[in-house]
């Protein structure tokens, strides 16, 4: 009597934890599918995508006219963007895939920028046509590599989540076909960015202001540095100062500063080997309560700034977030009074004290190069004319914006309103173009 | 005796003078991108005079700044959208300021508007209005893009020092900009293998004041990576092609690099 009771316990016990075990294996085995059709449909709708792509830039190809070539190179920057997020749902990790999405938004610019000109007033030009037969070869190569890799995904009945496993643990991985597909994918597009686009002014300069290289200065050192930051913070102590230079990978040379100051708060702030000049600043502070105006804490960073050397620059926009002032400051040229929006300074101040808690300097030195302005043709009132007859101009003024396409354009900038909203306009102040709009 | 009459009249003066300022409002000068109770009050007088339409939310955007250059306009004194001492002033002598009635509504967080003329009763309407915000965030990001931001830094970098959360906050802003990576904030944190954080789960817990305000910081344009696209802990870090990459700068435990 007493074995049988024992021997239904433990029967039942055992078939309990059986039981339980193929539940959870169900359950795996079903989020595991699930996952794995989620990676395969973006990887087959990638494939599907680039096959589009192939054929419209095929279609523009074709064409001749201004006005069925707009909607066909729109098309081409769709896919592109879609292709784009195809590739950031896989789980390619650390798999160098950088080359191929590059390539997309490469063509993606190029489309765009072709397909939002007046194709009527200036259509196609020899060199830009010749640019797309070219990118029609590329892509038609990309697609059969994926269209290969599809083929072999298919018959050999290749797991996306198997690839996830392999990449998460281990980034040699060896002698598995998808993996290998891809990264030869990605190196054979390598030569195509380098071949079909050719680094423009634009970005070069881009480029060399990415890398600060246009700063003058001689090379500081760390006790120089400090120096440096004592005079800009007025809040470096005598001791427990660190200071680490930069890697050697960085764009720029600099040096980063950490100290606690008076207060007991982490401070820390970056300057440039050459020259030292300030890139940012920062401490980490709760502010708790406001005692002065935002009003007062722009009068005092404005003399904060005055007193740090920075002559050309006003006072732009200021907001309260909590209680702290986060302030803007930008540069203006003379004589003409030109605001440039990209030569900005942010400015935090702490609305209890007044202590500036933040400054960042990385724009104004980025675009801090030289310009030559010239005063603009057109004139204000044929500016007004180019704006939206019901918008209402409250406050005008001349800017210097990047528009779209990265392009530094001087512009007049309107303020104003269209019924309950307000909007900036920015009017091409040579061709009149609208460049930039935004609800404020 | 004539003591006391002298005191009288300078207590009397002092008095008047006082019940002549601006009592309600605090001393200081209220412009635009302000938040708090004197914006309140201002929105509050601004409506019951008419000039202003808009939800009285202590926000000081451009709504206000309309509705103030309008008054300043119309009652002859500067315009530049500045609420300084005179416009104050002005201002509490043509309206007034029912602070209890005000306030209550926004903290039952009910329609309600305060134009001077209309019963206190037509005022207030039973919809419920829009939670007011907290405080102005950054443009072209919302409250739940900052929290989502917050549960990334929080998870990848919680014991790392101040400057290394902005820094993780700044790389997932680098990462939307770059054209290798998603051109979203949640495309970039939801990228499969790309944050260890969501890969284990880590990214839902909750996430403290510390983290949120490193995102706010980075959204604002504090990088202290200095314009870094990784990061990777040098102790744990398995992956070669990660050595491989240019390094630029190490904050805590952390090496950020291209």
């Amino acid at each position: 009597m007493k074995k049988t009771l024992l021997f239904s316990v433990l029967f039942f016990g055992l078939f309990s934890a059986v039981a339980w075990g193929a539940y959870q294996k169900t359950e795996k085995d079903m989020l595991r599918t699930h996952v794995e059709n989620q990676y395969q449909r973006a990887f087959h709708e990638l494939t599907y995508q680039m096959d589009l792509l192939h054929d419209q830039i095929g279609s523009t190809l074709a064409m001749n006219t201004g006005a069925s070539l707009t909607p066909t190179l729109t098309d081409v920057w769709r896919l592109t963007s879609n292709i784009h997020s195809d590739i950031g749902q896989l789980p390619l990790g650390m798999l160098p895939f950088n080359e191929m999405e590059s390539f997309l938004t490469k063509i993606g610019e190029f489309s765009y920028r072709v397909a939002v000109r007046d194709l009527k007033a200036s259509p196609l030009s020899d060199e830009e046509y010749s640019k797309l037969e070219s990118l029609y070869a590329q892509s038609a190569e990309l697609q059969n590599e994926l269209r290969d890799i599809q083929s072999t995904v298919l018959e050999e009945q290749l797991e996306w989540v198997g690839v996830e496993k392999l990449m998460a643990t281990n980034d040699e991985v060896k002698d598995n076909s998808l993996i290998d597909g891809l990264k030869t994918v990605d190196s054979s597009i390598k030569g195509y960015t380098e071949a079909s686009f050719v680094m423009s002014d634009q970005e070069t300069a881009q480029k060399r202001r990415e890398q600060l290289s246009h700063l003058k200065g001689k090379e500081i050192n760390e006790q120089e540095a400090i120096e440096k930051i004592k005079e800009f913070t007025g809040s470096l102590p005598a001791n427990g100062v660190e200071v680490s230079e930069s890697l050697k990978g960085a764009n720029y040379p600099f040096y980063s500063v950490y100290w606690e100051n008076e207060q007991g708060h982490r401070a820390t702030m970056d300057v440039t080997k050459i020259g030292g000049y300030p890139l940012y600043y920062m401490v980490n502070r709760d502010v708790k309560d406001s005692t002065i105006s935002l009003y007062k804490a722009g009068e005092k960073a404005t003399e904060y700034l005055k007193e740090k050397g920075y002559k050309d620059i006003v006072l732009d926009t200021s907001r309260q977030v909590d209680h702290v002032a986060l302030l803007t400051f930008v540069r203006v040229l003379e004589p003409d009074q030109i605001y440039v929006m990209s030569d900005s300074i942010q400015l935090k101040v702490a609305l209890d004290n007044g202590e500036i808690i933040g400054f960042l300097g990385m724009d104004y030195l980025q675009n801090g190069e030289k310009r030559h302005t010239s005063p603009p043709t057109l004139s204000e009132e044929a500016a007004i004319e180019m704006v939206h007859s019901k918008f209402e101009i409250q406050e005008t003024r001349l800017a210097l914006i990047r528009n779209e396409l990265q392009d530094e354009v001087l512009c007049y900038e309107f303020i104003g309103n269209l019924g309950d909203d307000t909007f900036r306009i920015y009017v091409n102040a040579d061709s009149g173009q609208e460049e930039k709009i935004e609800k404020l | 005796m004539k003591r006391l009459i002298i005191l009288f009249s300078l207590l009397m003066i002092i008095s008047m003078t006082a019940a002549n300022q601006s009592f309600s409002f605090s001393g200081q000068v209220i412009q635009r991108g302000a938040f708090g109770d004197d914006v309140i009050e201002l929105q509050s007088r601004l409506q019951y005079i008419g000039y202003y339409e808009g939800q009285i939310d202590g926000d000081f955007g451009w709504g206000t700044y309309w509705a103030l250059r309008n008054f300043q306009k119309d009652y002859g004194l500067e315009v530049d959208g500045l609420a300084g001492g005179t416009t104050k002033d002005k201002l509490v002598s043509v309206s007034d300021y029912d602070k209890e009635y005000v306030k209550s509504n926004i903290d039952k967080g009910k329609k309600f508007t305060h134009y001077g003329g209309v019963p206190k009763e037509q005022q207030v309407s039973n919809e419920d209005s829009k939670p007011t915000k907290s405080s102005a965030l950054p443009a072209g990001y919302s409250e739940n893009d900052i929290n989502l931001m917050a549960n990334a830094v929080h998870g990848e970098a919680r014991g790392e020092p101040y400057e290394g959360q902005v820094a993780v906050a700044a790389v997932i802003l680098n990462r939307v900009e770059d054209e290798a990576f998603p051109n979203s904030v949640s495309g970039v944190i939801f990228e499969p293998l790309a944050f260890t954080a969501v890969a284990d789960g880590q990214i839902w817990l909750t996430p403290n004041e510390t983290a949120k305000r490193a995102v706010v910081d980075a959204i604002n344009g504090w990088d202290p990576s200095e314009n870094a696209l990784y990061y990777f802990n040098p102790v744990t870090a398995t992956s070669k092609w990660i050595w491989s990459r240019p390094q630029i700068k190490k904050i805590g435990a952390h090496i950020f690099c291209l």
